[in-house]
This record gives C-alpha cells, sequence and structure tokens, in this order.
C-alpha cells in the first residue's frame, strides 16, 4: 500500500451547507402547479466550484519573471515567464487532478440520492386526495389480479 | 586565490567569420574544452559555489514560508487581502464563516481564490525580485553588458546564459514542488470528508489514492507532524 489512508484525520462535520427545498416549476401553457426539490446551491454547481480550486492554484503560478528578463529588460525572449507545470501532461500531476475530481464527485454522490428519494414524494404532494384514493384502489386491483393469476395456476395444476 | 588573479577571468570566444576560419581544424574539441576550463575558473568563485544553498535560504524566507493550499485559512491574512466580500467582517466573524464547517461554499471558493492570488504576488515580487536583486549584485562586476540595449539570448556570454538557465531550472522546480503539494494537500483535505462514510472506504477511488504509485499524500509525515 502506497497510502496508508486511516493515517487521515477524519473530520467531524461534512464540509458543505447544501439546503434542499421545494421549488415551483413553471410549466408554460399548464395551469396546473408542479413543484420540485432543489439544492442550494445547485450540486453542479458546488461540483464546479470545488474543482475550479485547482485551475486557481495553478493560475497562481503563471507570469512569474525569468531572472535573464528582469535583469536585462530589453532582452528579446521567446517566453519572459517561468514554465508553469503542466497538469494535462505531467502524469504526477494529472493523477492528482484525476483523483480530486473523484472525490468531489463521490461526495456529493449521498447527496444526490438523497435528492432523487426528495423527488419521488412530489407527485403524491401534486395530486388531489380523490386522485391518490383512485390511484390506490388501481395498484391494489392490480395487485390482486396479479395474485389472483399466479393462484389460478397453481389451482390448475393441482386439478391435472 | 586573490579575486584580481587572471585564473578567475573568464574566456570570452572571440567570435569569427566563417571566411575567416582556417579550416575544420577551429571546430576540434580542444578548443571547445579551453573555453569551458576557462568558463568553470570563473564560476568556482565562493559565491558561485555557494550558490545554491544562498538560492535555497531565499526561497525558504519567501515562498517557502506559504502554501498553495492551507486550511484553515488565516483570517487575519484573508482581511489583509481587501476584498470587498469581506471587508466588513471583523476576524472572528470571517474565521467562523470560512473555518467552521459545515462551510458555504462559496465564502470557502473565494478565500481560496484569494489566498492563491496572494501565493502569486508572493511568488512574483518577493521571491522573484529577491532573487533578481541579488544575482544582479553577483554579476554586475563578473560580466560585461549593456542593460539598456536591445539583446538577443545569443548576444549574453555564454557563462551567464548558463547561470541564467540553471536559476529558470531551479525555480521551474520550485513552483512544481509548490503545485504538487498543493495538490497533495487538497486530496487529503478532501478525503478527510469523503472517508466519514464508511462505504466509501472500500470505493474504487479510495483503492486507487491506497495503491496509485503516483500519489505521495505523505501520509506518515504529516501523522508525525
Amino acid at each position: 500500500m502506497v497510502n496508508d489512508v486511516e493515517l487521515i484525520p477524519l473530520q467531524r462535520k461534512p464540509m458543505i451547507r447544501v439546503a434542499a427545498l421545494i421549488a415551483d416549476l413553471d410549466i408554460p401553457g399548464k395551469v396546473t402547479k408542479k413543484q420540485k426539490v432543489v439544492t442550494q446551491p445547485e450540486l453542479d454547481t458546488v461540483h464546479k466550484d470545488l474543482f475550479s480550486v485547482v485551475p486557481d492554484m495553478h493560475g497562481a503560478l503563471q507570469e512569474i519573471d525569468r531572472i535573464d528578463g528582469i535583469v536585462f529588460p530589453l532582452l528579446q525572449l521567446r517566453d519572459p515567464f517561468l514554465q508553469v507545470p503542466d497538469a494535462k501532461r505531467n502524469e504526477k500531476l494529472a493523477q492528482y487532478v484525476r483523483v480530486i475530481e473523484k472525490l468531489i464527485d463521490q461526495s456529493l454522490k449521498p447527496t444526490r440520492r438523497e435528492l432523487q428519494s426528495l423527488n419521488a414524494f412530489i407527485p403524491i404532494f401534486e395530486k388531489r386526495v380523490d386522485n391518490i384514493v383512485l390511484d390506490l384502489k388501481k395498484r391494489s386491483f392490480a395487485l390482486q389480479q396479479d395474485l389472483g393469476s399466479d393462484g389460478g395456476g397453481d389451482e390448475g395444476k393441482a386439478q391435472d | 586565490m586573490p579575486s584580481s588573479s587572471p585564473a578567475l577571468t573568464y574566456f570570452k570566444p572571440q567570435h569569427r567569420e566563417k571566411s575567416q576560419l582556417d579550416g575544420i581544424q577551429d571546430y576540434n574539441m580542444k578548443g571547445v574544452k579551453v573555453e569551458l576550463d576557462h568558463n568553470s575558473l570563473l564560476l568556482m568563485d565562493e559565491k558561485y559555489i555557494k550558490l545554491p544553498q544562498f538560492l535555497n535560504s531565499l526561497t525558504l524566507s519567501t515562498i517557502g514560508a506559504h502554501r498553495l493550499f492551507r486550511y484553515p485559512f488565516d483570517a487575519s491574512l484573508l482581511l489583509a487581502q481587501n476584498c470587498k466580500e469581506f471587508r466588513k467582517s471583523t476576524p472572528q466573524e470571517l474565521d467562523a464563516a470560512v473555518n467552521a464547517f459545515p462551510l458555504q461554499h462559496a465564502k470557502f471558493v473565494l478565500a481560496q481564490k484569494l489566498m492563491s492570488k496572494y501565493f502569486h504576488q508572493v511568488a512574483k515580487y518577493r521571491w522573484a525580485e529577491a532573487i533578481q536583486k541579488e544575482i544582479w549584485g553577483f554579476v554586475k562586476d563578473d560580466f560585461d553588458f549593456d542593460t539598456g540595449k536591445e539583446l538577443r539570448e545569443d548576444e549574453i556570454d555564454p557563462v551567464l546564459l548558463r547561470l541564467f538557465y540553471q536559476l529558470k531550472l531551479y525555480m521551474q522546480t520550485v513552483i512544481f514542488e509548490h503545485f504538487e503539494a498543493a495538490l497533495r494537500d487538497y486530496t487529503r483535505f478532501l478525503l478527510s470528508f469523503v472517508l466519514r462514510d464508511p462505504d466509501m472506504r472500500e470505493a474504487r477511488i479510495v483503492l486507487d489514492v491506497k495503491f496509485n504509485p503516483w500519489l505521495r499524500l505523505s501520509l506518515k509525515e504529516n501523522a508525525r507532524a
């Protein structure tokens, strides 16, 4: 093992505050109101912003003047600045950047899952009570039919 | 050895046009060796020998004292950046906003942006200019040049050119190491949250971190510190 992750001291609290809220969805041409559970800030924004730390740190190393360029201000140089590390071509740096992106993605997964399960309840809120009763009746009828057809098959076999 | 000794003067090859050359004899390796020997003697001066040591201590006292990614943030350093979003906060308020979990991600990202910008200023104005100042003190008496004249790289004295090349390599190595350390620190920071979920310990990405030979998170050194 190269890196024993057990040695990393764990944080006690989550890193980012993400709030869930129910937002109205405007559907053009429809009078009925639809709603959806969303997060504040949006998860895609959080992903993008947390990853933006990497290009920001890389940007901090750009445009640092070469010493010959400062000593001789009139020296003609093809590139007057020091070369910055190439995170795409350097194998070592590319591995770090890939892992950071994956870790951010992984850390947002449980929140995404939670969001999906919350959204599953939204259709129930949107229905009127009599429609919910009708829907439940339809489901129980379908369930009875299934059970009946299974039982009927068994009875048929017994008779044979 | 006195500094006026001819042994310390550098050999400057005289430029000759092709028509002035006697023939292929002028290109023999012996001539090249004589030039290198003379240049090496110049670089044997104590101040040039001690240059790497001096550069290391200068680097340590300028950008060596800073990190591209460091958590928790230094609230007073953040306030000193005079950013309009943080300007009205007290150090305590700012500390609570950027250093207490769970964070408001926008404030965390802004604080990190400010710290990256600060690092850039330290590298560009404190580190590079401090090296330039010292190097100027070194070379102004040893080489002939006119700083007010437009120059091409091939017109610079070859010994000075070599010195500049070494400096460029040295400085690029330093900034590479800083960037690698920053990526390592950020990876460790993210892992300290991700690993709170017991299911994540067997996730593919965590296994990758454990066994990837390119990643060196310096966990043992960190644990000891």
